[in-house]
């Protein structure tokens, strides 16, 4: 393994893999801090990509650090899928959010209240 | 051909009842959309009992590879999965002829259609895959429609809330998912079962592989509503018009329970004891459940409780298939809970179908407005009342041979807690079912409700069948018992699954 900032043939500079790792974990936990403590429905959807987005950063960095030299494809094409998928969610779920918003005339994930236990 | 022959069907009416749909609207023909999707689904159940079943029965197993073969993304149909594959075609086929009715004063039902076509490929195709690539894009799919489907109802208030809870919680948990499955892809470099399983299984337990074991845990726990995640399950299902609620309980949160046992056993067998942490989750699960029911004034929230508690019977037969040392009792077990899903299916579909009815005629879901209502809709009622039993576990309907089932092989696993907890839960859920039954059956209607009639003969057809079969199971259950028994010793043959799939 190169050391830190060198750069391996091809030019690519190189970081270790626990910088990617530590990297996706950190985006990982934001985004479950933003779905437990934000209040506002749009947030939450952001909480949400940002999640899936750690899960694709992982799957990036592995596939280019696994083996050395060589990129893996099945990795990649499953992000690429993967972003396409999670755009779908968000999609449905900013529509849901603009019904919430005509029916309660608020953003506020607070006064969604008429369903109790 | 791309994937199995079911699933082309449904992805092929799932793309053209969108065109009829339209087309409907064009030339003004009443009704065209529901009866071209009846169609659909029984077309779907030819192409699968003529081409998938009869492959499996003789080989035991279909390959199928899907995008590329390097890539080692492929279908694997076998047992276990035409055994949830039948169970979901046959609830489809029943959702579909009862909303010919039950939805024709509702608009967007080509949309409606779609959706229903949508979920039932993603859920076909989540117990059809063999690798984790296929399984995630499936289980999305079966996601996105239903969050969909719950907010189906748009100018309720409520269903809009309820949707963006299911959604908000349910993405988390695919989220999830998808992190773990990236932290296994960098574990192991590829996403196959068969491989994962040969590098796992006899693995060391690792601090990574623990936080795979959990996230996958959580993930698939929020899709199957184990008891701290399940808060989204009493609302969405409370919220969606009946013939989705009886989808969702039915047979979407039983996928979820699908990829624990194919996830656990295949990957997890040797190294955690999850069979321990599985039979707490099942106690909580069915105490929390039937508790919460007991307190419900609402009859769909009623039965989304109930399906809370029906799933924590279920992760029994899941905890003694993961007890080491006995593989009789472990085959048991997975016995057990197949034909609970099963029975289930049939069950709440039944019991949400049968309510679905009864709101459908008073136009209100409190049990206070439905007192009395069985003498004016004596059909309907009856068939509500023999889910409600055979939820119940009372002898002579379906569901009283696999709780027989499930809690016997819990004494035969070492697990006896888990049995006396089961059968106390019983005895505790016939509390609520039992209520249910006296007040629409007994109690004196608050106002005048003589003016309700019956529902129409293609409904009460669909309530009448899926009664008929629960009696049927209840007292002849020898060949469901011989097709779950079947399933579960295929699942738990290992070696045979990663021997069918790693030569490839």
């Amino acid at each position: 393994m190169l050391g830190y900032g060198e750069r391996r043939e091809g030019g690519r500079s190189t970081l270790s893999i626990e910088f990617f790792l530590a990297g996706s974990l950190a985006l990982y936990f934001i985004g479950l801090y933003c779905l437990v403590t934000k209040k506002n429905l749009i947030k939450l959807i952001i909480g949400i990509e940002i999640i899936v987005n750690a899960a694709d950063l992982n799957f990036i960095a592995f596939a280019a650090y696994r083996v050395q030299g060589f990129t893996d494809p099945l990795a990649q094409s499953f992000v690429i899928i993967s972003i396409g998928v999670s755009s779908c969610v968000i999609a449905v779920g900013l529509a849901i959010a603009i019904y919430a918003y005509r029916r309660y005339k608020t953003l506020d994930v607070s006064e969604l209240k008429e369903l109790k236990w | 051909m791309m994937f199995t022959a079911t699933l082309d069907v449904l992805f092929f009416f799932m793309i053209s009842t969108a065109v009829v749909g339209w087309l409907s609207s064009k030339i003004r023909v009443k009704n065209l959309v529901q009866y071209y999707s009846v169609i659909g689904f029984v077309s779907t159940i030819l192409f699968f009992l003529v081409y998938d079943l009869p492959l499996v029965s003789a080989n035991g197993f279909i390959i199928v590879k899907t995008i590329a073969p390097t890539l080692g993304t492929l279908l694997e149909v076998d047992s276990v999965s035409i055994f949830m594959i039948s169970i979901y075609l046959l609830l489809g086929l029943f959702v579909v002829i009862y909303s010919v009715r039950y939805m024709e004063n509702e608009t967007g039902l080509p949309q409606y259609y779609v959706l229903i076509f949508g979920m039932i490929a993603g859920m076909v195709g989540v117990v059809s895959a063999g690798d984790f690539f296929t399984l995630f894009i499936f289980w999305e799919l079966m996601s996105i429609t239903s969050y969909v489907l719950v907010a189906f109802r748009k100018t309720q208030k409520t269903a809009m809330e309820a949707s963006f809870k299911y959604l908000i919680i349910s993405s988390f948990g695919a989220g999830t998912i998808l992190f773990a499955l990236s932290l296994l892809y960098g574990a192991t470099g590829t996403l196959n079962l068969a491989s994962l399983s040969q590098s796992l299984l006899n693995a060391a337990p690792t601090p990574w592989l623990m936080i795979v074991f959990a996230m996958i845990t959580v993930g698939f726990g929020i899709k199957t509503a184990i008891v701290p995640l399940h808060t989204w399950l009493p609302d969405a299902h409370s919220e969606a018009p009946s013939s989705i609620s009886a989808l969702l309980s039915g047979v979407l949160i039983e996928t979820g329970l699908y990829g624990f046992c194919r996830i656990f056993i295949i990957m997890f067998s040797l190294q955690f004891r999850w069979d321990i942490l599985i039979a707490v989750l099942a106690i909580v699960t069915m105490t929390t459940g039937n508790i919460m029911a007991l307190l419900q004034k609402d009859l769909k929230r009623l039965l989304a409780y109930s399906s809370i508690s029906q799933i924590g019977y279920m992760l029994i037969g899941l905890a003694v298939a993961g007890t080491p040392g006995s593989s009789q009792a472990n085959i048991d077990g997975l016995t057990g809970l197949f034909m609970h899903v099963f029975n289930h299916s049939l069950m709440k579909g039944l019991a949400f179908l049968s309510a679905g009815a009864l709101i459908y005629k008073l136009g209100s879901r409190e049990l206070t407005n439905l007192k009395g209502v069985g003498r004016l809709m004596p059909v309907t009622s009856v068939s509500l009342s023999i889910s409600l039993l055979a939820l119940g576990g009372v002898p002579s309907f379906s569901g009283f041979i696999s709780k027989y089932t499930l809690f016997l092989s819990a004494f035969e696993g070492g697990m006896p807690v888990l049995a006396i907890a089961g059968i106390l839960n019983s005895g505790l859920s016939m509390a609520y079912y039992l209520r249910v039954i006296q007040t629409i059956f007994l109690a004196k209607p608050e106002k005048d409700i003589s003016r309700i009639k019956e529902v129409p003969p293609s409904m009460l057809m669909v309530l009448i069948a899926m009664a008929a079969l629960i009696t049927i199971f209840g007292l002849w259950p020898g060949p469901l018992f011989e097709f779950s028994q079947n399933a579960a010793g295929s699942l738990l043959q290992i070696g045979e699954y990663v021997r069918r799939i790693i030569p490839l």
